[in-house]
């Protein structure tokens, strides 16, 4: 895993784009640091790790919290990760609407505005989703959509 | 379930109770599980399984421990979103036998896949901190990196190198050594561990954990804690690696105690070769704690 430091510049445009469109403060970063790797990706890694990823090239560090290309794609792991702090932007799922989107169908919904989303079902943030007009896509990865009988 | 004769004839002379202890064997292992901190809330997650009907039981050494009468935790949204990890309960022993250490806020994982402990220790540590989380196993480090990710731990650094032959800038101060094993301790969730079972293959892993612990004392910081633990009862694969290195620097035991645990102290001897420093070693037998079995040893490097 070849990653950098974000700069001051690139990591205050992250956390301003994650603040305008879920609301997520940046005090909800506290004590840790973003990491640039290839293809976009971003790791959210504890700042006392960067050294060890400097100097030992490891397989990873942290998770991945978003890819940036021309707009900004949060994670999964990133919106479960601060899902207490996302204000703006979150759809409130109903069992059946949860249910569709594990088996990856697309459900609908008339919250929130187009773009990427937070995903929510009672408290529990259950990830990002992509919306486009009424329509809702999951963007959890397929690994982690396992069967949920319970919720 | 048919046990070997050698398997028989070992454990026979070696366990206080083999009547209970075969049982015990044969009995099916309760399901567990432990709540992350880093993304859940306990009272919140037992209130809402007790919703769902099921029966959950706190865990008296381990807050953040439960036992379910269900087998059915997996497919629960808690589980799905990663705020609970389903994991054996005697292998949440080894995080807890360093909690106090791992305010150091440095800790080496050198077996660390699939993750269980890794992902604990973070929870531990509060996120803060780092955790190196090596396996020389490149397949497993995915497994790690995906209950990393799952757990929301952003504290692990994972690599993939031999941990006989790791060097290290620098020394840590806290150094976990989840040792593969035999794993005879798992067999009432794994049967199949019997089928592989044999007299050889436990000294053939024994000569492997006694480079693993060798190298791991190596890269364990003066006055830093070296964590020794198996899921193995075969002494050769437990006292007989940690008396090695007894034997041959100037490491020292320290007493690991679990409050209402029941344990029983490292074995004396075993055919023949006497462990006179082992007493302060742990053994978690599953007749006495209807657990797994386990193998622990807290090691000081002066």
């Amino acid at each position: 895993m070849n990653s950098t430091l974000l700069s001051k510049t690139e990591k205050q445009d992250l956390l301003t784009q994650l603040r305008e469109r879920f609301g997520i403060p940046a005090a909800a970063f506290h004590n840790k640091e973003f990491m640039k790797a290839s293809k976009g990706r971003i790791f959210l890694v504890s700042e006392e790790s960067v050294p060890f990823i400097d100097s030992l090239n490891p397989r990873a560090a942290g998770f991945l919290a978003a890819r940036m290309h021309k707009t900004l794609k949060p994670s999964t792991n990133l919106l479960q990760f601060v899902g207490n702090t996302i204000t703006t932007n979150k759809i409130a799922l109903t069992e059946a609407q949860f249910q569709d989107l594990n088996k990856w169908a697309e459900t609908e919904s008339t919250e929130a505005t187009d773009g990427y989303v937070a995903l929510f079902y009672r408290d529990i943030c259950i990830g990002c989703g992509l919306k486009k007009g009424t329509s809702i896509k999951t963007m959890v990865p397929k690994g982690k959509r396992i069967p949920v009988t319970f919720l | 379930m048919t046990f070997p004769k050698p398997f028989i004839e070992r454990y026979n002379s070696l366990v206080d109770d083999p009547e209970a202890f075969f049982r015990a064997l044969e009995t099916p292992l309760p399901k567990s599980f432990r709540v992350n901190p880093l993304k859940g809330n306990r009272n919140q997650i037992r209130t809402q399984f007790e919703q769902y009907g099921f029966g959950i039981t706190s865990v008296p050494w381990y807050e953040d421990a439960f036992v379910s009468d269900t087998p059915n935790i997996g497919a629960t949204i808690e589980h799905f979103t990663g705020q609970i990890y389903i994991q054996e309960l005697a292998s949440m022993l080894p995080p807890l036998a360093i909690r106090n250490d791992l305010k150091y806020g440095k800790l080496l994982d050198l077996a660390a896949a699939p993750g269980s402990k890794t992902t604990q220790a973070a929870c531990l540590m509060n996120n803060r901190g780092v955790i190196l989380a090596n396996d020389s196993d490149y397949l497993r480090t995915s497994a790690l990196r995906f209950n990393i990710e799952k757990q929301g731990v952003v504290n692990t650094v994972v690599t993939n190198f031999d941990a006989r032959t790791l060097r290290l800038p620098e020394p840590f101060p806290v150094v976990l050594l989840d040792a593969p094993c035999s794993s005879e301790g798992t067999i009432r969730k794994n049967p199949a561990v019997l089928r592989q079972w044999s007299e050889r293959l436990i000294q053939t892993v024994s000569t492997l954990q006694k480079q693993l612990i060798t190298n791991a004392y190596n890269l364990t910081a003066p006055g830093g804690v070296l964590l020794y633990s198996t899921c193995t009862f075969a002494p050769e694969e437990n006292e007989g690696v940690v008396q090695q290195l007894l034997d041959t620097t100037e490491a020292t035991l320290e007493r690991v105690r679990f409050q209402s645990l029941q344990t029983s102290p490292g074995i004396e001897a075993w055919r023949g070769t006497p462990f006179p420093g082992l007493k302060h070693a742990i053994r978690v037998w599953p007749h006495r704690t209807n657990t797994d079995g386990f193998f622990l040893a807290k090691i000081r490097k002066p």
